[in-house]
């Protein structure tokens, strides 16, 4: 049953059974000052240096009449006088000390004492690395990712909302976007959902990224979610809306397309016709991932007529001694690159190695001498677990990932026919799905034809100077380009 | 809705798309080569299948059966361990008398079977075809047969030949088909021309070189050899007297003059080449031999061509399509009437030679 808590003095008592929640009593000359603070969620040394000692030599030659002198007295900017119970509750949970002059009062000073040691500074890109450009990550504070964007986007319209999510864990979640850019609808859609939202504890953002999403039915992510501040700047100066929860490194990027998924910052860096070129390579990578395994199931048990006759002898020849159907052969090895990148991922980094050893090099070739399975499949299924891992953004690589096994089971049960059922659906799903409201198949569907500059290929930025249609931009242009004029070299004699 | 949508959806995929039969790639017997004989009591066939068994090695085996139905596969299948699979077929062949008989009923069963390659090849034994196929273990190449076919498609005098081309030759109006025609020599088999067809039944053989001026006038005559023989200087050796050329590129050009009653037809051919073989009384550095040269090998292009077709004529087959050419400018035509006119119809052919490359010099 819950008391109704009435005044400051009974909200104190109750917390006190909490251990943590100290209660300091400093006499300054013969006044006696109480100072109550969650010893866990605050920085003591701050608070000796620069509250406790500081009110000791002050009273030396004054006296503390009233709460709002501390103010002054006190050379720490956030202090907050309130006598508001709620906002106290609140504020003592983040780290603030309550300085309290007399007993009874209700008034009483907030100080801002939080804990910020242990916090990283910033943080290097591990999950979205890339070799060209800034690696500069977001790190698990949300003053300081703020910070970081603020940092790069120069501009007063960048707007950021606060919203308060969780009833539990009280997270504080922002939205991020730029004012005159981004369209009002993706911002409302985003607000409307946040602040609808109903959940005790937000642990991550990508807890939102689930919640926010607009089918939960689907095994693609719906918004981008990455640690990269490029990314974050690039998108949201496009007019995308970007949120993140406090204690989360990762931004939530929406409204996003399946091709945004497959972007790497690293496009940007490189010269336009090598950055499209393995842009390009990375959807290949996908395509193989998804359906080379299944083309082999597909193949082997069904149509063996398409096999061209080079390679009909190395191939039945690899697969003599093998006493399993395709399908569970492909299971088998399937299962276990699976069971080594779980493992890879739990363990620590040290042994992962050992383990990448053991599992490539050892199994691979025992399984093969021991005629579980045949070469050709090994080569084929260990080069679709490396193309799947080139997707930028890991949730998108496990998304294909999975996709692989629905697919060969329909290879395996009616061969070509249900690869194609496979992507028939694929395709049925992929078109229907939509992040923030706006298609997620843009730009084959709807067709968008001018959008097509940023998404299998990354165009020159003479090109790209314009911000992508789909998002419908309150403002269109982002910069006029000006190409580079040939001047004459005066070293240069005619 | 939606949901109760799409479980019909999935069981319907699962029902009309049948289930077809596994066969796991080594878990069958494949085909590779087929032949068909004509014996007293019915006809002879023989399978070429293989045995993969070491990396690079093939064993193949040929195994036979006599039966008085065309295609006797099951009769085969008593023989063997695994399912027989003729997915990988690449090329049937058909004995002498076999082509002589008629081959539309084989044509016509592998045309149905959607297993079948259109790639795959047909060829003519000058005796048995068995015959062939055993000598093709020794070589250990499941598709040496068609590979052969190929790389002389490719590289020398035979016109672009394969299933799909030989059915258009079969069943289009006013052209007839031709298959090349293998010969036994001294236990080696070689392909020594095209055996040509009317309708279903081998009719007659033409030469490898006849086969190139075949070529000429049907496509691109690229990579194919010939040897004509230039009057010159007296020489005292034999073989001084000829010209081998490559052809570098060709192109025959038909203008139908007069469609009623008898159809006049010129053909216009264009041809590239590159010098082999030259006598050495020949100046390649002189403008004027080599205008010459060009002019006497004109000449002796068109009587060649000239009696190929008179040849054609004579045996009433029309490779060259030269009926589907008439009928393609012709308000009626038919067949039948084609056929009694064929031998009247005037050609006249005028060659147009280009020396384009004579090696170093």
């Amino acid at each position: 049953m819950k008391t109704e808590i009435k005044n400051l003095q009974q909200f104190l008592k109750l917390t006190e059974q909490s251990s943590d929640f100290k209660t300091t009593v400093i006499l300054l000359g013969k006044q006696e000052v109480r100072i109550f603070y969650y010893s866990t969620l605050i920085d003591a040394k701050w608070m000796q240096q620069h509250l406790i000692l500081v009110m000791q030599n002050r009273s030396l030659d004054s006296k503390i009449k009233k709460i709002e002198d501390i103010k002054a007295w006190i050379p720490i900017n956030d202090i907050e006088i309130t006598d508001e119970l709620k906002n106290i509750q609140s504020k003592l949970l983040k780290g603030y000390a309550l300085v309290q002059l007399n007993e009874n009062d209700q008034k009483c000073a907030l100080v801002n004492l939080a804990d910020n040691h242990g916090l990283r500074e910033n943080n290097d890109t591990e999950n979205e690395f890339s070799v060209v450009g800034p690696k500069i990550g977001f790190v698990e504070d949300l003053d300081t990712n703020i910070n970081l964007l603020r940092t790069e986007i120069n501009i007063s319209n960048l707007i950021i909302k606060e919203i308060m999510v969780g009833t539990t864990s009280k997270t504080k979640v922002v939205i991020i976007y730029i004012d005159g850019v981004t369209n009002e609808q993706h911002i409302k859609i985003m607000e409307q959902r946040l602040t609808d939202l109903d959940i005790d504890v937000v642990f991550d953002s990508s807890n939102l990224a689930q919640m926010l999403s607009d089918n939960s039915k689907t095994p693609f992510p719906l918004f981008v979610s990455t640690e990269r501040r490029d990314r974050v700047v690039y998108s949201l100066i496009n007019g995308k809306v970007a949120v993140i929860s406090d204690g989360s490194p990762y931004f939530v990027i929406g409204p996003s397309t399946l091709f945004d998924f497959f972007i790497s910052a690293e496009d940007y860096y490189l010269p336009w016709i090598l950055g499209s070129f393995f842009r390009l390579i990375r959807i290949f990578g996908v395509l193989f991932s998804l359906f080379a395994t299944s083309m082999y199931v597909a193949i082997t048990t069904f149509h063996y007529e398409v096999i061209p006759q080079d390679l009909l002898s190395p191939l039945i020849f690899s697969r003599m001694n093998v006493p399993f159907t395709p399908f569970f052969e492909v299971l088998f090895l399937e299962i276990t690159i699976e069971f080594l990148r779980e493992a890879g991922a739990r363990l620590p980094t040290k042994i992962g190695q050992t383990l990448g050893i053991v599992g490539g090099i050892v199994i691979g070739q025992a399984a093969v001498e021991a005629a579980l399975t045949s070469n050709v499949l090994l080569i084929l299924v260990s080069l679709s677990a490396l193309a799947s891992f080139t997707t930028p953004i890991y949730m998108m690589s496990n998304a294909i990932r999975f996709l692989r096994f629905p697919i060969i089971i329909l290879s395996a049960v009616w061969g070509g026919i249900g690869i194609f059922i496979g992507v028939g659906f694929l395709f049925i799903h992929v078109i229907r799905l939509k992040s923030l409201g706006s298609p997620y198949a843009v730009p084959i569907f709807p067709l968008r034809i001018k959008d097509f500059k940023d998404s299998f290929i990354r165009s020159s930025f003479q090109i790209l100077n314009k911000r992508p249609q789909y998002l419908r931009p309150k403002t269109l242009i982002k910069y006029v380009p000006n190409p580079v004029k040939q001047q004459k070299n005066p070293l240069d004699e005619e | 809705m939606y949901r109760m949508k799409i479980f019909p959806v999935i069981i319907l995929c699962a029902v009309l798309s049948a289930c077809v039969d596994q066969k796991v790639v080594n878990q069958i017997c494949l085909i590779h080569a087929l032949s068909f004989d004509t014996v007293e009591n019915g006809i002879k066939s023989a399978v070429l299948i293989s045995h993969f068994k070491e990396l690079g090695k093939t064993d193949l085996e040929v195994l036979y059966t006599e039966s008085n139905s065309n295609i006797s596969l099951p009769r085969i299948n008593t023989l063997t361990n695994d399912p027989l699979e003729r997915g990988q077929l690449k090329m049937l062949l058909f004995g002498k008398t076999h082509a002589e008989k008629g081959i539309g009923t084989v044509i016509h069963h592998f045309l149905r079977d959607p297993k079948t390659s259109s790639r795959l090849q047909l060829g003519v034994v000058d005796r048995d075809a068995s015959e062939v196929l055993e000598i093709i273990p020794k070589t250990q190449e499941p598709f040496f047969l068609s590979d052969m076919i190929q790389q002389n498609m490719r590289n020398g005098n035979l016109p672009l030949m394969n299933l799909h081309q030989s059915l258009f030759n079969y069943y289009g109006e006013g052209r007839d088909m031709f298959l090349p025609y293998f010969k036994l020599d001294h236990g080696e088999v070689k392909i020594d021309g095209l055996a040509l067809f009317r309708s279903d039944q081998k009719v007659t053989e033409i030469s490898m070189k006849d086969a190139f001026l075949l070529k000429m006038l049907i496509q691109n005559s690229k990579n194919g050899n010939y040897r004509v023989p230039v009057a010159g200087r007296a020489s005292n050796k034999q073989g001084e007297n000829f010209i081998l050329l490559r052809s570098m590129h060709s192109k025959a050009n038909y203008i139908v003059n007069i469609v009623n009653p008898i159809p006049s037809i010129s053909i216009r051919l264009k041809l590239v080449t590159e010098l082999q073989d030259v006598p050495d009384w020949v100046d390649l550095r002189s403008e004027e031999q080599i205008k010459q040269l060009e002019k006497t090998m004109g000449s002796y292009f068109k009587k060649e061509i000239e009696k190929f077709l008179s040849l054609l004529k004579e045996n009433k087959v029309d490779p060259v399509g030269l009926g589907d050419l008439v009928r393609s400018r012709s308000h009626e035509w038919s067949a039948k009437d084609f056929e009694e006119i064929y031998q009247a119809i005037k050609t006249t052919v005028s060659v147009q030679v280009k020396i384009a490359n004579n090696g170093n010099g």
